[in-house]
C-alpha cells in the first residue's frame, strides 16, 4: 500500500475528487459519465495512478449529485434522486450547508462500513473463487446475468431485453470456438468484436448528449436557499451529531448498499431507492419527527456510497462487474494487461492494497474536504451553463473514443452506440443492463463452450460439481425473490396507474 | 414514458424482427467438426430470447386497446427534436469521415459549437467555449497523452 502515498498517487486521488466533485455537481452528469471520460486519460496513466483516481470520482461524484438536489431540486446523479424531495426541502428549512453535511458524512461513513466490507469480502471471495473451473464460472455469469434482471428498478422485461442486446453485442467478432468471424460484414475492424469500452462512452456519454438535444437541454438552478450558521457547524457538526443519534440507521442502510451493490447491474442507484424507501416505510415516528426527513438523506447517502464499494467486490476477486463504473474498471484492467479474479490478490497484491487504501483515502479524507469545498462553491457550480458544457462533452466523447485505440472507426462506433442508447432510453430499456451483457457474454460463452467440449456435450457435467450446483441454486433463489419483489411492487403500483 | 404501449408495440415490433434477422444470419455458420453445435449456438440462441422478448413486450403495448388506440390517436412526431438529435450525430461522425483531410481541430469546433447552436447557447459564448474547448481538448490529448489526433 506504501505505493499509494507517493506525491503522484495522492495528487491523482485528489485530482480525481476534484474533478468527481465539479462532475457530480452539474445536473445531468452522471458518475459513470465522469469515470467513462476519465477512460483515454486512465488509459496512459500508471494502473497505481489510474485506478486509485476512479476510485476517488466516483466516491465523491455520487456525494456530490446531492448539489444539484440541493440548489434546484435536480438530482446530479441518478443516485441522488431516490431522496431529491426530502434533501431539497432539508436545506430550504436548514441550510445548504446542512443537507449537503448531511450528504457527506453519511456517504463518507457509508462508504468506509462498505470498503471494510470490500476488504474483508473479496479476499475471502477470491480464496473460494481460485477452485472455479470452467463449469463454476458460467453459472457466475449465468448468476450475474439474472441479478441484472432483477437489480433494474423498471420493468424486468425490459432488462432482460437489455440484456440480451448486450450479451448479442458480445457476440460480434472471432467466436472462441472455430475462430470464425461473426457479425463483421466484411469489416476487419470488427474482427475484434466491439471494444465495450469505447461502446460505453457512446452508451452513457454521448447519448446522454443526445437526450439533452432531444429535451433541449434546459435545466433551471433556481436559486441558492440562504445558508443558516457557521458553515463548519453546519457541515460537519450537527451532521455527526444526527448520526450518533441515528447510529443503527446509518449501519442497516450501509450494509442494504452493500449487498445490493454486490449484485451485478444493480449499484449505487438502487442501494439509495432501496434503502430510503425502506426508511420511508418504516421510519415515521409521529408528527412531532423533525428528523424524519433527515433520516430517509442519511439512509439514501449512507447507501449509495456503501453500494459504490461494494461493486468492487465481484469486480476484484471474481471479474464480474457490480455496476457500470466497476464495468468500465474492469476494461481499464484489460488495458493494462491485468486479468481481474482470484488471481489479483497473489499477482498484484500491492494494486489491489492501493485500491482498498484509495477507498479509505477516499471516504475519510477526500469525501468530507471536496465536500465542504462543493457546499462552499455549489451555487456556482450549478449555474455553469448546461447547452454550451455539452458541447464539450460531446468532443470529448469523440477525441475518448478515438484515444483507445486510434482508430477513427471506434469514433463511429461510439456515436452509433450513443443513438442506438438514445433509442433504449426512449422505449424505456435500461443501458446498465447492456454493459453487463456486454461484460458477462464472453465469460457465459467461452466457458459453456469449453465447459461443453471439456464434457464431451454431456451437459449434466454442468450439475456435477458441488459448488455449481450451489452457484445454480443460487441463480434459482435471486429467481423467486426477484419475482417476489418485483409482483409486489407490481401490485403496490397497480391502483396508481389505474387512477 | 408518455405513450408506453406505442412505444412498448414499435420497440417490440423492431426487436423481434431484429432476432429473426439475426436468426437467419446465423444459419450459414459453421459447425464442429463432430456436428456440435459451433459459432451459432450462442447468437442463435440469444436471437430467438430477442425474437420472444420482442413479442412479449409488443403484446405488453398491445393490452388494453383503448387506451392503444387513444394513445395512437394522439400522436405528434416530435420532428424538430428528432432533426436536432440527427444532426448532432451527422456532426459526432465529421471527425472518422473527415480527419483524414481536415484533421481534428475543424471537426471537433464543429460539433462543439453545433451542439451549442443547436441548444440555443448565446452566439458568442458558443463560439468562445468551441475555442476554448477545442484547444484544451487538442492540446491536452496532443501534447500531455500523446495522442495523434
Amino acid at each position: 500500500m506504501t505505493e499509494l502515498f507517493t506525491w503522484p498517487a495522492l495528487l491523482a486521488l485528489a485530482a480525481g475528487g476534484l474533478y468527481g466533485a465539479v462532475f457530480g455537481s452539474i445536473p445531468g452528469l452522471t458518475a459513470t459519465l465522469a469515470v467513462a471520460l476519465f477512460i483515454p486519460i486512465a488509459f496512459f496513466l500508471d494502473p497505481i495512478l489510474a485506478l486509485p483516481a476512479i476510485i476517488s470520482i466516483s466516491a465523491v461524484a455520487i456525494y456530490a449529485g446531492d448539489v444539484g438536489s440541493v440548489i434546484a431540486k435536480i438530482p446530479g446523479t441518478p443516485a441522488s434522486a431516490a431522496y431529491v424531495e426530502e434533501l431539497h426541502k432539508i436545506a430550504r428549512l436548514r441550510g445548504p450547508s446542512y443537507g449537503l453535511g448531511i450528504s457527506a458524512m453519511g456517504s463518507a461513513v457509508g462508504g468506509i462500513i462498505g470498503t471494510a466490507l470490500l476488504i474483508f469480502s473479496a479476499t475471502s471471495l477470491a480464496a473460494v473463487a481460485k477452485n472455479f473451473s470452467s463449469f463454476e464460472y458460467f453459472w457466475i455469469a449465468v448468476l450475474g446475468l439474472t441479478a441484472g434482471i432483477f437489480a433494474s428498478s423498471g420493468s424486468s422485461l425490459k432488462a432482460l431485453v437489455s440484456l440480451l442486446i448486450g450479451v448479442m453485442f458480445s457476440t460480434a467478432g472471432i467466436d472462441p470456438t472455430l475462430g470464425y468471424a461473426r457479425f463483421d460484414f466484411g469489416n476487419p475492424n470488427l474482427l475484434g468484436g466491439l471494444n465495450y469500452i469505447v461502446a460505453m462512452i457512446g452508451l452513457f456519454g454521448f447519448s446522454e448528449v443526445l437526450q439533452n438535444v432531444f429535451a433541449h437541454g434546459k435545466i433551471d438552478t433556481g436559486s441558492m436557499p440562504p445558508s443558516k450558521g457557521a458553515p463548519t457547524r453546519q457541515f460537519f457538526v450537527r451532521p455527526v451529531l444526527l448520526m450518533l443519534r441515528n447510529k443503527m440507521l446509518v449501519l442497516r442502510s450501509s450494509l442494504i448498499g452493500t449487498f445490493v451493490g454486490f449484485l451485478p447491474g444493480a449499484g449505487a442507484d438502487i442501494g439509495a431507492w432501496v434503502a430510503s424507501s425502506f426508511e420511508k416505510l418504516s421510519g415515521k415516528r409521529g408528527d412531532d419527527d423533525t428528523e424524519e426527513d433527515d433520516r430517509v438523506v442519511l439512509a439514501g447517502t449512507s447507501s449509495n456510497n456503501a453500494a459504490v464499494a461494494s461493486a468492487w467486490i465481484p469486480a476484484l476477486s471474481l471479474g464480474l462487474p457490480g455496476d457500470t463504473v466497476t464495468a468500465i474498471v474492469l476494461g481499464v484492467f484489460m488495458m493494462k494487461g491485468i486479468t481481474p479474479g482470484p488471481m489479483l490478490f497473489e499477482q498484484q497484491a500491492t494494486l489491489v492494497w492501493s485500491l482498498f487504501g484509495a477507498f479509505l483515502i477516499a471516504n475519510i479524507v477526500l469525501l468530507p474536504l471536496f465536500g465542504f469545498i462543493t457546499a462552499r462553491i455549489a451555487t456556482f457550480v450549478v449555474r455553469i451553463p448546461f447547452n454550451l458544457l455539452l458541447g464539450v462533452i460531446a468532443g470529448l466523447c469523440v477525441v475518448g473514443a478515438y484515444a483507445i485505440n486510434n482508430n477513427p472507426f471506434d469514433v463511429a462506433v461510439m456515436v452509433a452506440m450513443g443513438v442506438f442508447a438514445f433509442l433504449l432510453r426512449i422505449g424505456g430499456f435500461p443501458l446498465a443492463q447492456v454493459v453487463l451483457g456486454m461484460v458477462l457474454g464472453p465469460i457465459l460463452e467461452q466457458n459453456f463452450m469449453v465447459s461443453a467440449i471439456k464434457s464431451r456435450w454431456d451437459l449434466m457435467a454442468f450439475f456435477d460439481r458441488p459448488i455449481a450446483i450451489g452457484l445454480m441454486i443460487g441463480t434459482l433463489v435471486v429467481i423467486v425473490i426477484g419475482v417476489r419483489i418485483k409482483a409486489r411492487a407490481s401490485r403496490a403500483n397497480a391502483p396508481s396507474q389505474d387512477a | 414514458m408518455e405513450r408506453p404501449r406505442v412505444s412498448n408495440v414499435i420497440f417490440g415490433a423492431a426487436i423481434s424482427l431484429a432476432g429473426i434477422l439475426i436468426w437467419f444470419e446465423t444459419r450459414g455458420f459453421p459447425t464442429l467438426r463432430d456436428g456440435h453445435p459451433g459459432p451459432a449456438l450462442f447468437p442463435g440462441l440469444l436471437s430467438i430470447a430477442l425474437a420472444a422478448c420482442g413479442v412479449a413486450v409488443l403484446l405488453s403495448g398491445l393490452y388494453q386497446p383503448r387506451r392503444l388506440a387513444a394513445e395512437f390517436g394522439s400522436i405528434r412526431v416530435p420532428v424538430s427534436p428528432l432533426l436536432r438529435v440527427a444532426l448532432v450525430a451527422f456532426l459526432g461522425l465529421l471527425y472518422p469521415m473527415f480527419h483524414a483531410q481536415v484533421g481534428f481541430v475543424p471537426t471537433s469546433a464543429a460539433l462543439i459549437f453545433g451542439v451549442a447552436v443547436v441548444l440555443r447557447a448565446n452566439l458568442i459564448a458558443a463560439a468562445l467555449t468551441t475555442a476554448a474547448g477545442t484547444a484544451i481538448i487538442y492540446y491536452a490529448f496532443t501534447r500531455l497523452l500523446g495522442v495523434p489526433l
